[in-house]
């Protein structure tokens, strides 16, 4: 009971958080609604019983991400002083996409009324993942260390070329 | 298949043909002036040399088989139409082979005096070839569709010859005017070919060539047309072709402009030869004729009304070439008057005398143009008797000849004329003729007034033309003077072996004094009333008529106005401005390229390189995926 | 509880997250809104699927993620640098 309080209630934090966002000027203080609304992901997470996936997401979501982006932010001075300004349109078009999309997905979501989720607690949840993890989605772990190599190697370049111009 | 082959048939044209290339290709510079006029000359003289051993041939043979032939080779075929290059040579095609190559040549040879020293010299002589060639395909063709390209190709040497100073854009325009009057009729002609075939193939019959179109003719003579019998209507259609190129009524207008061409293309082309390819296709086509009688009696009025609308226009003309080419026009409407009565061969016969003493009258015109260094206005010449007295003694033959004085071969052919058509066209006519007769008489004989008697008007001194000149004149004017006695039964003979001579009735003597008592009349008349007093007083008695009948009835004046300015109008305002510029250019062409020109720039602004527009259209791209799928 | 909840609100996340990311006029915040989105995406993973594989791919998506947040940060910050402006519909290099 508590757990199915607890999911409505960390999704509805972050849906309100994101929406918020939408109205949001100030890039900075968008940026702390997206922490909070990864952090209310980070709770959703809990009440799932996927802990560590709860840890991962405020280490690398709420902790690297965010981090990253402020630091953006604050090295940008378009980004900090930008001023978000669409053609209403544009607007218009773009809601409309994201309900129509919306509607469809949770029509077929229909279907999933029948399968049941377990938030049961178990001692061996985090043991399993890892086996998991390292063993039978072993490659795709190391792929992602390469993967992680490549947009390391990306954003040096990127970021570093204007150094080069000057 | 009748007829005998007879390979001698091609070399008679291929003498021409050849001559044409030699000066054309070689032209004055590798030829010269010399070389070429012989060349030219002597071509003809051999084309003629052919034929008049043909037509010895022809002789030998029995009368009831006189056909000779020649297939060259399968010209048309395309299912049941097949047309092959053919060639007849019966007595009708021998009279107009040897007179189109025995005058020719007097005629090439009478060039290498008048045309000396022109720089288009060798060039005359090469389209002057080519015209004797065309002339001789129409002449000894053995079906109508290889007569048409003769018919076209001798327009077409008419108008380059009309044209031939063609730096003067006034020669060059009548050559033009010359070339699309004919054309007019020819699409006459031709609509009248194509029905002819069509009802001969819907009748089972697939070949054209003359033979069988005289077999097969009386097929045709119960089908009718849009209401109309199908002779008449095929006869009608192919004499608006033949009012075309034989210059009658409506379509004269353009053999008086065409005078701007050479004399010797005057005398040549203009009067002995290409103008009676009209009465030959008459003559040849006579059995279709002969089951239209409704057709000959249009051929009939049509040549007497040109007949005496040319006369009179002539009667006032001062431009010497003027008088001889309306003379023409009229003298090939009493050739047509003779065909509507059914006197073909009176026609024929007509048509010879006339080469004879008309183009001796063109050649003499030529030799006084010569004398008088460019001069062609009657009434600045005079008293030319002492100083050219060759040329008067010949031209004097040509026009009593013309004039219908007994003896001369103009009063023979022209008398039967009259003869026939008493007999078989109505009094009428008959007396129109009369009368057309006595204007003849007139207007030749004031231009021998004009031109030879009288005191001199013009200043300086005319010359005498040189052999090479007066010698085919000289020519000309034995054949003028004796032809028609000598012609006379043996040409019916020839030409139509059931020829009966006919008994010299007390009628027909009346007739010939009425009509020998009109020339004279006319001749008298035009001696006195061309003194300068009487013609003065004469022109201010009936002043708007003589206004009238000296600007030729304005009929050129009418076309223009009626004719040509529609046309012109229509041409550009709807066809060109609507049309061509307005729909084909303008939307067609020009609105394709807008269209896609505007389609393409529609197009490109989907690639405008705005992300977020992208990704807009991407998500819109996705919900209605979804939309559509779930 | 049915995996019907969770998976709605993923689906929700998301809509609301590509909202913003279509409607919003700078480059910054497209990319906040992007990485809510697969955050979303995230969640979804979480939401379908036998608990354990689908947490291993959740575990999978995070490293991605945070590879794309980083690549797309360094392409900010060196566009800022070239055209002065992050304004997206000012950046039309790309232009057909």
């Amino acid at each position: 009971m508590i757990v199915t309080a607890s999911v409505y209630l960390f999704g509805g934090l972050a849906a309100l958080a994101t929406l918020l966002m939408l109205f949001q000027r100030n890039p900075v203080k968008a940026a702390m609604l997206m922490l909070t609304a990864l952090l209310a992901t980070a709770g959703l997470y809990l009440a799932l019983s996927a802990q560590l996936l709860a840890v991962l997401q405020i280490i690398l979501y709420a902790g690297a991400i965010m981090t990253l982006f402020i630091v953006a932010l604050t090295v940008t001075p378009q980004a900090l002083h930008d001023k978000p300004s669409a053609g209403h349109l544009k607007k218009v078009l773009g809601l409309a996409a994201a309900a129509l999309i919306l509607v469809e997905l949770v029509k077929v979501s229909a279907a999933l009324r029948g399968s049941p989720f377990s938030t049961a607690f178990s001692d061996a949840g985090t043991l399993d993942l890892a086996r998991q993890l390292f063993g039978r989605f072993a490659y795709q772990f190391e792929l992602l260390s390469l993967v992680i190599l490549a947009s390391i190697v990306a954003a040096v370049t990127l970021a570093a070329a204007r150094k080069v111009e000057r | 298949m009748e007829g005998n082959y007879y390979p001698l048939l091609k070399w008679i044209l291929a003498a021409p043909l050849a001559g044409f290339a030699l000066n054309g290709l070689l032209g004055k510079k590798l030829l010269g002036e010399k070389a070429g006029g012989i060349a030219g000359s002597l071509a003809i003289f051999i084309s003629f040399v052919f034929a008049a051993l043909s037509f010895s041939d022809l002789l030998n043979l029995p009368p009831e088989n006189r056909l000779l032939r020649d297939t060259l080779f399968n010209w048309i075929s395309a299912g049941s139409f097949s047309v092959d290059a053919a060639f007849r040579f019966d007595p009708l095609s021998a009279v107009m082979a040897l007179i189109v190559t025995g005058v020719s040549f007097l005629i090439h040879v009478y060039s290498t005096g008048y045309m000396k020293g022109d720089a288009g010299f060798n060039r005359y002589f090469a389209y002057l070839n080519l015209f004797v060639f065309f002339m001789l395909t129409l002449v000894l063709a053995d079906n109508p569709l290889v007569m048409f390209v003769g018919w076209e190709g001798v327009g077409l040497c008419s108008y380059l010859l009309i044209g031939f100073w063609y730096e003067d854009p006034e020669k060059a325009s009548a050559g033009k005017k010359a070339f699309i009057t004919n054309r007019v009729g020819d699409a006459g002609f031709l609509i009248g070919l194509m029905l002819l075939w069509a009802l001969l193939s819907s009748n089972g019959v697939f070949s054209m060539d003359f033979a069988s179109l005289e077999k097969n003719a009386p097929l045709l003579a119960s089908a009718t047309v849009l209401g109309m019998a199908a002779p008449t209507l095929i006869c009608l259609l192919l004499f608006f072709g033949a009012t075309g190129k034989s210059a009658q009524f409506p379509l004269f207008v353009w053999l008086p402009d065409a005078m701007a061409g050479p004399t010797p293309v005057s005398a040549l082309i203009h009067a002995a030869t290409m103008v009676t390819a009209g009465v030959y296709m008459l003559a040849r086509l006579h059995f279709l004729y002969e089951l239209a009688p409704k057709a000959m009696e249009v051929v009939l009025l049509v040549g007497c009304f040109t007949a005496f609308f040319a006369a009179v226009i002539g009667l006032l003309q001062k431009d010497i070439k003027k008088v001889l080419a309306y003379s023409t026009v009229s003298q090939l409407g009493y050739m047509f008057m003779a065909a509507g009565a059914g006197a073909f061969s009176a026609a024929v016969f007509h048509l010879a005398t006339h080469a004879f003493f008309k183009a001796l009258l063109f050649l003499g015109a030529g030799s006084v143009i010569h004398g008088m260094s460019g001069e062609q206005d009657m009434f600045k010449m005079g008293g030319l008797k002492k100083e050219m007295p060759f040329t008067f003694l010949l031209m004097a033959a040509g026009w009593l000849a013309i004039a219908g004085v007994p003896g001369l071969s103009g009063f023979y052919s022209k008398d039967l004329i009259l003869e026939k058509v008493f007999e078989h066209g109505g009094m009428l006519v008959w007396a129109v003729g009369v009368l057309t007769a006595a204007l003849t008489a007139f207007y030749t004989t004031r231009l021998f007034v004009l031109t030879f008697l009288r005191a001199k008007r013009a200043e300086g001194h005319a010359h005498e033309s040189p052999l090479s000149m007066t010698l085919p004149m000289a020519a000309l004017a034995v054949l003028a003077v004796a032809g028609g006695f000598l012609l006379k039964d043996r040409l019916f003979l020839f030409l139509d072996p059931a020829f009966v001579q006919p008994e010299h009735t007390s009628q027909a003597a009346r007739l010939m004094l009425v009509s020998v008592a009109a020339g004279l009349a006319g001749i008298a008349a035009a001696f006195v009333l061309t003194l300068p007093k009487t013609a003065a007083a004469l022109k201010s008695a009936a002043a708007p008529l003589h206004s009238l009948i000296f600007h030729k009835f304005y009929v050129d004046e009418i076309y223009a106005f009626a004719v040509i300015k529609p046309l012109k109008l229509v041409s550009d305002k709807v066809l060109f401005r609507f049309f061509d510029a307005g729909l084909i250019d303008g939307v067609l062409v020009n609105g394709t390229a807008k269209v896609s020109y505007a389609a393409g720039r529609a197009l490109a602004k989907v690639q405008n390189g705005r992300l977020d527009l992208y990704a807009l259209v991407f998500a819109i791209g996705v919900a209605l995926m979804l939309f559509w799928v779930i | 509880m049915t995996a019907h909840t969770p998976a709605v609100i993923s689906f929700v996340l998301f809509a609301i997250a590509a909202a913003g990311f279509l409607t919003c006029g700078s480059l910054v915040r497209m990319l906040m809104f992007l990485e809510l989105m697969l955050n979303a995406a995230n969640i979804a993973f979480v939401a379908l699927g036998p608990a354990v594989k689908s947490q291993a791919y959740a575990v999978l998506l995070f490293a991605i993620a945070a590879a794309e947040a980083g690549v797309g940060l360094a392409l900010i910050i060196a566009l800022a640098s070239a055209f002065k402006t992050l304004d997206a519909g000012g950046i039309k290099e790309l232009k057909g």
